[in-house]
């Protein structure tokens, strides 16, 4: 029930984002004093993010040896034995709506994203599994996210240091799916028996929903004092007010339930422009 | 204004009058997919027709057309070229061999066997053009029109280019078994050239092939449902399963096919067609895989290199494999107690609530951000 409520509002969001486009930004304590009367109206921020990436889908597991991500997904050492799964790529675009302006310190919105990211290796023979075939099994995710965002820009904004701070809070699911070469993996009676539910899942294509709790804070550096003109010019012309690099540190938990762990630890790193 | 049209019409006709009889060929594709800007090869020379279409203005009125192809431009326009001997630098193509009817210039579609336009000495194995002015080059296409004057040569010369040269053939070929699959990797082809400079030093340079079409895999024994499949395959029983490979394990190695593809093989449409696995490959791919092949049952493959004028060279075969059943990591999920079951966008029986919801809001959200319109003030 709690992920079809959870499933409903991020749908609710997402088919919302067209009338935000005709949305503006609330002000609160008044009005921006700090900004330029030459300036264009503020209402969003876009975030185009990298992050090394390594789901913990082995959390779910217990025993010694590793679970089943790192025995497939790992780098082998001299000997042959997987020792760390080697981090991939995690790339995403978020956008924010700044929905409410808090004067002076900074501003309250909601954001919602997507990434990609993939791992792949070569399946082993199942009659001998030390041994890799030339077959590629791989999981690709899809993470997505939804939540609130608060930016306090106070210092950029009224002094002449370029730094924004913010913290994000929200929800976050990723569809999944496994390939097995060019095609969807699925599990039939010569599997491996799994042992609950074995054949649940019998011709079904692997590919699944995960849900988890999504925090996340972080720096951005305000790059306007490179070039103010042509920061002032771009706002002219493309109405972008400011631009970014940014630093982010991101905590992805979990729900307890039964599905494909991608939950993970990890630092973000990208270019941000606020329009 | 009216006046103007007039003029412009009369102007045409006088025009079109004054051009009467002037023919020009056009290559327009062939019965068999030959690209009409690309040169000719050796596959079209030996299995393709090439269409040529007759463009034409003036009387239509037809006056015994030949056509004879000449080493350039010029050579069939005068009369003492054409003698179609074996030294001279222009043939006629016979009448008999022309596809097409040649009743009208209304009707002026004709199929030439390509093997005429690049090898007009005639002997049909498209290798006499290497001795007899190198395997690539031109040749042109001239029409010859019968008028109350005599003989002569009328609109323009068709360049007909030619390539003969096959690609560098793969090399470093292996194999690996997958689930009723074989990947098979490869070295790019590279072309290398040496120079030397005045100390006498020699430089060699290597680099990447660019006439280079892609690759196709082709394997034995070729696919279930030929007449053939599995007769030349070798027996299964005394494979060394973990070892997966014949010839590296004494008393094994005559249970596995042999692979050998000949010069005349790589182009005979028939053998190709029953052995090939899969389309062709991009020019830079370096392996492929062969799929819906049988577990259990041993594999040898080659490697055929194909440029862009349809030459090709084939590699020596792989060692021979055996597919056999592979884990993927969902199998190895659920082997080792995963407990997430499978869910699909899909509106299909079972398919949860919750996770079609989320499909529609990955989809909205797409949508948003592309209809999104930046509103300026």
């Amino acid at each position: 029930m709690r992920s079809n409520v959870t499933a409903l509002a991020a749908t609710l969001a997402a088919l919302a984002l067209p009338s935000l486009s005709a949305a503006q930004t609330f002000e609160l304590f008044g009005s921006d004093g700090a900004a330029s009367r030459h300036e264009s109206p503020q209402n969003f921020a876009m975030e185009l993010r990298f992050s090394p990436w390594q789901p913990m889908v082995d959390s779910e597991f217990s025993g010694s040896g590793g679970g089943p991500f790192l025995q497939y997904f790992g780098e082998r050492d001299g000997n042959g034995v997987r020792t760390a799964v080697r981090d991939r790529l995690l790339g995403a675009l978020e956008l924010d709506w700044q929905a409410l302006r808090i004067n002076p310190i900074g501003s309250l919105g909601l954001g919602v994203s997507v990434g990609f990211s993939s791992f792949t290796a070569n399946a082993p023979l199942t009659a001998t599994p030390s041994r890799d075939s030339g077959q590629e099994s791989a999981l690709v995710m899809v993470p997505m996210s939804a939540v609130a965002v608060l930016r306090l820009d106070v210092l950029a904004r009224r002094t002449v240091i370029p730094l924004v701070f913010y913290g994000k809070a929200g929800v976050a699911a990723s569809y999944w799916w496994i390939t097995s070469g060019e095609n969807l993996a699925r599990r039939s009676a010569a599997s491996p028996s799994a042992p609950t539910n074995n054949a649940g899942d019998f011709g079904q294509a692997a590919a699944g929903l995960s849900y988890a709790w999504q925090f996340a804070a972080g720096a951005m550096l305000r790059l306007d004092w490179l070039e103010p003109r042509a920061q002032r010019a771009w706002d002219l012309e493309m109405g972008v007010n400011h631009s970014y690099l940014f630093a982010e540190y991101m905590i992805v938990r979990d729900w307890e339930r039964p599905q494909l762990r991608f939950g993970s630890n990890t630092w973000a790193f990208g270019v941000a422009f606020e329009f | 204004m009216k006046f103007q049209g007039a003029l412009i019409v009369g102007l045409s006709l006088l025009a079109s009058e004054a051009s009467a009889q002037l023919l020009t060929p056009v290559r327009v594709g062939a019965e068999t997919a030959v690209d009409a800007a690309r040169p000719l090869g050796k596959l079209d020379c030996l299995n393709n027709s090439v269409r040529i279409q007759v463009n034409y203005t003036g009387d239509t009125t037809f006056n015994d057309l030949q056509m004879w192809i000449g080493t350039d431009a010029m050579t069939c326009a005068t009369a003492t070229s054409r003698t179609s001997t074996t030294a001279a630098t222009c043939w006629q193509i016979e009448t008999s061999t022309i596809g097409g009817s040649r009743s009208s210039y209304a009707d002026s579609n004709f199929q030439i066997p390509a093997r005429y336009l690049i090898d007009p000495v005639g002997d049909g194995d498209c290798t006499s053009p290497g001795t007899l002015r190198g395997t690539v080059a031109t040749n042109y296409l001239s029409l010859i029109v019968t008028t109350s004057a005599g003989q002569n040569m009328v609109g323009t010369a068709l360049a007909i280019p030619y390539d003969l040269n096959p690609p560098d053939v793969p090399t470093n070929v292996t194999a690996v078994p997958g689930e009723g699959a074989v990947t098979v990797s490869w070295r790019a082809t590279t072309t290398t050239s040496s120079t030397t400079d005045d100390s006498g030093t020699s430089t060699s340079t290597t680099t990447a092939s660019t006439d280079l079409a892609g690759f196709y895999l082709l394997c034995t024994p070729p696919a279930a449902g030929d007449a053939d499949a599995g007769t030349d395959a070798g027996t299964v029983s005394g494979l060394d399963v973990p070892d997966l490979t014949f010839g590296d394990d004494a008393g094994t190695s005559s249970t596995c096919p042999a692979f050998s593809v000949s010069d005349a093989q790589l182009y005979d449409t028939a053998f190709f067609n029953r052995y090939v696995r899969g389309a062709r490959t991009s020019a830079s791919a370096t392996s492929a895989t062969a799929d819906n092949l049988t577990n259990g049952v041993p594999y040898r493959c080659v490697v055929v290199a194909e440029d862009n004028a349809g030459n090709r060279s084939v590699s020596t075969s792989s060692q021979c494999v055996v597919p056999l059943p592979v884990t993927d990591f969902w199998e190895r999920y659920r082997e080792s107690g995963g407990a997430a079951q499978p869910i699909s966008c899909g509106a299909r029986p079972g398919a949860r609530t919750g996770a079609l919801l989320a499909c529609i809001s990955l989809v909205a959200t797409a949508v948003a951000l592309v209809g999104r319109r930046r509103r300026k003030p």
